[in-house]
């Protein structure tokens, strides 16, 4: 099946201590981007029971993951 | 885990739990939508995570839609509801048919946290297994 990488979205500042303080600094995410849409079953981002596809996510937004934490 | 004749299984099945608790195992019904988002919350981020492999906030309106639109052929949910302690639903179980090959389904199953290791999940997906196999997929596309 052929999966287009694409570019997506913008990333922002985050305070992650909010959202993910009670975890171990090595388990928190430190940043996070804004990809230009949700994930869908059409798109087979989901799965039928709407389960994220995390080797179609990190193949097609390859490029937003790196641009995050590729540095 | 045994079956009963109770009367409230006209709705449904009531299931005695190994740890002496009943739950009734029905269908899903577009009317349970309000309580789904509402559970979904008490839901532990973990529990999220482990359902849906990430863990948003809430349940989002598309998603409501989705999860209630069930058909009991290529997609089926049933539902569990405790009859001990008043909690309308602790455990929700569900399939949908693969739409390549719908001899094939996927399956997922959440039961909430402080109900977990009772053997509701396991009541839910025995039940969940004959109509996945007795009901007739759609023909497969061509």
């Amino acid at each position: 099946m052929d999966y287009k990488p694409q570019n997506g979205g913008g990333h922002y500042p985050w305070t992650p201590a909010r959202e993910t303080g009670r975890f171990d600094t090595t388990a928190r995410a430190q940043r996070r981007a804004i990809l230009p849409s949700d994930f869908t079953i059409d798109a087979e981002e989901l799965t039928p029971t709407l389960k994220v596809r995390r080797a179609v996510v990190h193949y097609r937004y390859q490029a937003a993951i790196e641009s995050i934490y590729g540095s | 885990m045994t079956s009963t004749t109770d009367p409230l299984a006209r709705d449904g099945e009531v299931v005695s739990l190994a740890d002496g608790g009943r739950v009734l195992v029905r269908e899903l019904l577009a009317s349970d939508r309000d309580e789904l988002a509402e559970r979904y919350l008490e839901l532990s981020p973990g529990a999220r995570r482990m359902r849906f492999f990430n863990a948003p906030d809430h349940l989002s309106t598309r998603l409501l839609d989705y999860l209630v639109d069930v058909d009991g052929i290529d997609r089926c949910a049933l539902v569990a509801q405790s009859l001990d302690d008043g909690t309308p639903g602790v455990g929700i179980a569900r399939y949908a048919r693969s739409h390549d090959d719908p001899s094939c389904a996927e399956a997922a199953v959440t039961v909430l946290d402080a109900h977990q290791s009772r053997g509701i999940g396991s009541a839910l997906m025995s039940r969940l297994a004959e109509p996945a196999a007795t009901a007739s997929p759609r023909s497969p596309p061509v």
